[in-house]
């Protein structure tokens, strides 16, 4: 009889815990306030203080789901087009806009485009993709590496097919990495308008995977792991068996400025070696909340907040006058190089065989 | 009865559901059939050798986690030691530990073992890691399965055999008393071992970044798997497919081969509920043998811990607490601690509460399928419950997506989805604790009950409720930790909405570039927090398991 008690007793605190739980879980639903859902890559480096900043201005409540990489965020969106589920898109940069804009999944932004520098629009200058932040992504060297053995600085990808290289410059794989895939189309860029008539892309890279190439799935693993100039020495897990990467122009500057001015990694200025990356932020088709997603577009490029980009997330203002800032050696140590231009529709049209081009030749 | 079946069923459709979903759209997608791309595996960059390797670490892994693990639940079983309970807790709390934090422990140890012995991380190196981070992870299952049939067993059995022909040496008793004992136990656990360390994935990924098995392969391709624009999700759709097939029809095999040697342990179980272990001192030969172990288990925690009070200050490593002040402070994640803990906490609570009953339904028609003889449909149903620990967190992920987000997309923002994953995953380890119990139950009692006028649901409360909770409390607190940890699931389906837990928080934290020197001692911490949240509770309900009668986990 006890035991039958206890039992009772048992499954009536059983109920009211889960019945208090699930309320403690459950949304607000009496919450009157707008909410925006944005989908992000995951080191968008919004923080937390700043979004609040702007819900307590304007009253609209942000929600970010991070989904991965630039690839991630599109391919979210395009398997939620017209659900209404998200209502901007922040990230999807111009490797894959043509993607994007084939797929017919954004809705045209108010934003004034005349803020935005030359760079920031060289690529689109439509309102369904707004520009938030760039950088080129290129080849960083380790100093030490170079100096210490005597190195000559290469000045042509061609030479980082010689033996000096062998095993130690490490690429992300342009299939699972947008850093990657950005360098990927640069170099496709760069051996066809070479001098060298006779070798193109394909070539370099089938002579880079007999030089042993270290091709990594994320950037993460590619500049943590394996380069011997990065951050990743001070970490857990680190190798550092490569004395490259292929990482942004400006990470040289992260470095210094998070090091006290100090840091032995130097980003490589080839001419048309490197990609003009463009982060756009969008509208997303099937939204109800048109109004509040342009106050938070206008909220971001704004120069109040996108003159902050260098810090925000590491990439440079796209606004006229935007720059990074110069404390720590943060500018001195970033490079602005001559970036390869292609066109995205190009780069649209072409993607998938260039890919499966790669994939045979890396084998 | 009828309520069971709708359970059962029910239980069936949310397991098979989504894979089937997913499969669906996939195989929409793919232009190439199942056997034309694994024929193809090796002639393509993004699963080149992935198969092999695959194959390779679980054999190893496996042979690795045996040859330690086997002495050490003898040990174990054999033998009592002082604090018995806190040392089986700490010998298998492993086996709960979220696999981002195990990784990120073996790499903070491979960087002590390149500071401290010289030794360089190299590949060959991470390698080794591997395989032993599997065998650190695994070796509760060893300990599990083997150590209740050791402790029960009385040894009068073995003083017995040592008097005749058949066992008058060591050799001779373990080849004709405690082999044919323990093999189907032992094949049971290398079964499972091989089936997580073919599944494994975190470890795989970060132990050993230039080498894929099948499940980084197919995480690899997640992100356009089923997108419908064939330019881009062809060969993902392919890769996946052909991946996840050659993954579920090796794990069914594997699971069928436990099931059943489960089942066949339990026929020659000779044991008593009694304790049979022999008093022994750590200050002997055997003694030495549990503190090496008990270090080498313990290593890869203290190093996480060590690693989350160090942070880089100009060119050098110092002591410092920031990252602690950063990950207490939300300032590099979307969530603050506090607020991580209490979601983590509230939602292993839930899972607790609704994957108990299933789990003890479930458990319990296992049993009377195997007791009425229907043997087949027994491991059918056993297979089907432990289905969810084989199916990759792409396919669940890619069906949830599909199936729920064109139904209805609202759906996926509701606080109660993530709970889905938890279920899948922790209902299977609530059967595996509860089903030895089950078996163990003298069927007289029940069957008295039944003739003394006593209902169905009547001999439920007052005959095996009773009679079985220790067990209850040991898979509820198994529930508990395994949902506290949970990842992989959460973060397919839990970033869609606001309450991240802790898991979901360190991975969050990961996935950002670290120039800022706080952010990955600040993963380090919230690592830590959840380390010592699984371990308190594994040791305060360790007290509950009865000698010999807690079942495989």
């Amino acid at each position: 009889m006890i035991k039958i008690k206890m039992i009772k007793t048992i499954t009536l605190c059983i109920i009211v815990t889960s019945s208090v739980l699930s309320g403690c879980l459950r949304d607000n639903e009496s919450e009157e306030n707008i909410t925006l859902n944005i989908i992000s890559y995951d080191a968008f480096g919004m923080s937390q203080d700043l979004l609040n900043q702007f819900t307590n201005d304007t009253g609209i409540n942000i929600e970010i789901t991070r989904s991965g990489d630039a690839g991630g965020v599109l391919s979210m969106a395009i398997q939620t087009k017209g659900t209404g589920l998200f209502d901007l898109s922040v990230g999807i940069d111009n490797s894959y806009l043509g993607t994007a804009l084939e797929a017919d999944i954004f809705e045209e932004l108010d934003t004034n485009r005349e803020i935005f520098s030359g760079r920031a629009l060289a690529s689109y200058d439509g309102n369904l993709a707004i520009p938030m932040d760039v950088g080129s992504v290129c080849i960083n060297y380790d100093s030490t590496y170079v100096d210490g053995e005597n190195i000559s600085i290469p000045t042509s990808l061609w030479d980082f097919t010689s033996p000096d290289w062998n095993g130690k410059i490490a690429i992300e794989n342009p299939r699972t990495s947008s850093p990657g895939r950005a360098f990927f189309i640069s170099t496709v860029d760069y051996f066809n308008n070479d001098e060298d008539e006779l070798t193109n892309y394909i070539d370099w890279w089938s002579n880079m995977k007999d030089n042993d190439v270290i091709i990594t799935d994320s950037w993460t693993t590619a500049y943590e792991s394996h380069y011997s100039g990065g951050y990743g020495q001070w970490g857990d897990g680190f190798i550092g068996d490569a004395h490259a990467v292929v990482s942004y122009c400006h990470s040289p500057g992260v470095e210094a400025y998070y090091g006290d001015n100090w840091t032995t990694s130097v980003a490589l200025n080839i001419n048309g070696a490197s990609f003009s990356q463009i982060e756009y932020i969008s509208m997303l088709k099937g939204t109800d909340e048109q109004v509040s997603a342009n106050i938070f577009v206008d909220w971001l490029v704004s120069n109040e907040i996108n003159s902050q980009m260098s810090t925000i997330n590491w990439m440079y203002p796209a606004i006229i006058g935007g720059d990074i800032i110069e404390d720590s050696g943060y500018r001195w140590h970033s490079v602005v190089p001559v970036d390869c231009e292609i066109e995205i529709s190009e780069i649209n049209d072409n993607i998938v065989n260039w890919l499966d081009e790669w994939d045979t030749a890396m084998v | 009865m009828r309520l069971k079946i709708l359970i059962i069923l029910i239980w069936s459709a949310l397991v098979i559901g989504p894979p089937i979903i997913a499969f669906q759209q996939l195989d929409f997608i793919a232009e190439r059939n199942v056997f034309e791309t694994i024929m193809d595996f090796d002639n393509r960059f993004q699963t080149q050798g992935s198969m092999q390797f695959t194959f390779l670490i679980a054999s190893y892994s496996t042979i690795l986690t045996l040859i330690l693990g086997v002495p050490l639940a003898w040990n174990l079983g054999r033998y009592k030691w002082k604090y018995s309970n806190l040392l089986r807790s700490i010998f298998t709390v492993p086996f709960v530990m979220p696999s981002i934090l195990v990784a990120m422990g073996f790499l903070s140890l491979l960087d002590w073992f390149e500071l401290y012995l010289g030794i360089n991380d190299s590949q060959q190196l991470r390698l080794y890691a591997l395989l032993f981070s599997h065998a650190w992870f695994n070796l509760a299952l060893v300990i599990r399965f083997c150590e209740p049939i050791l402790s029960t067993i009385d040894s009068s059995y073995e003083e017995s055999a040592s008097l005749l022909p058949k066992g008058n040496t060591k050799f001779r008793r373990l080849k004709n008393l405690w082999w044919p004992l323990l093999w189907p136990n032992i094949i049971a656990s290398a079964s499972l071992i091989f089936i997580f360390s073919f599944t494994s994935f975190a470890l795989v990924k970060f132990l050993i970044p230039s080498k894929r098995n099948l499940e980084v392969v197919m995480s690899n391709q997640a992100e356009w798997a089923g997108v419908d624009i064939p330019a881009l999700g062809r060969v993902p759709s392919e890769i996946i497919l052909a991946s996840s097939s050659i993954q579920l029809a090796v794990i069914i095999i594997a699971l069928a081969i436990s099931s059943k040697l489960q089942s066949k342990s339990f026929s020659h179980h000779i044991s008593s509920l009694d304790d049979k272990r022999i008093e022994k001192s750590f200050f002997s030969i055997r003694g030495i043998y549990i503190l090496i172990m008990l270090i080498l288990i313990i290593l890869p925690l203290l190093s996480l811990i060590s690693s989350s009070f160090f942070i880089r200050n100009g060119d050098e490593m110092a002591w410092s607490t920031r990252g602690w002040s950063a990950a207490f402070g939300g300032t590099h994640s979307p969530t603050n601690m506090y607020q991580a803990v209490f979601s983590s906490i509230k939602y292993a609570i839930i899972t607790v509460l609704i994957a108990l009953p299933i789990g003890f339904i479930l458990s319990d028609t296992i049993n009377e399928l195997e007791r009425s003889g229907n043997t087949t449909y027994a491991i059918i149903l056993d297979v089907i419950v432990m289905l969810p620990l084989a199916l990759s967190a792409v396919m669940v992920g890619l069906g949830v997506l599909v199936g729920i987000i064109r139904t209805d997309p609202e759906i996926v923002r509701s606080w109660w989805i993530p709970i889905y994953g938890h279920l899948m995953l922790t209902t299977p380890f609530v059967v595996r604790v509860l089903l030895p119990a089950f078996r163990n139950l003298n069927p007289d009692y029940e069957m008295s009950a039944a003739l003394l006028g006593a209902g169905h649901l009547e001999r439920i409360y007052k005959i095996k409720i009773p009679m079985l909770i220790p067990s209850i409390l040991v898979s509820s607190s198994l529930v508990f930790a395994i949902s506290l940890g949970e990842f992989g699931a959460s973060w397919v389906v839990l970033r869609f909405t606001e309450f991240t837990t802790l898991p979901v928080m360190i991975g969050d934290i990961l996935s950002r570039p670290g120039f800022d020197p706080v952010v990955r001692s600040a993963a380090n911490s919230a690592g830590t927090v959840l380390l010592l949240m699984t371990l308190i509770l594994f040791m305060c309900v360790e007290r509950f398991r009865p000698v010999g009668g807690g079942g495989e986990f």
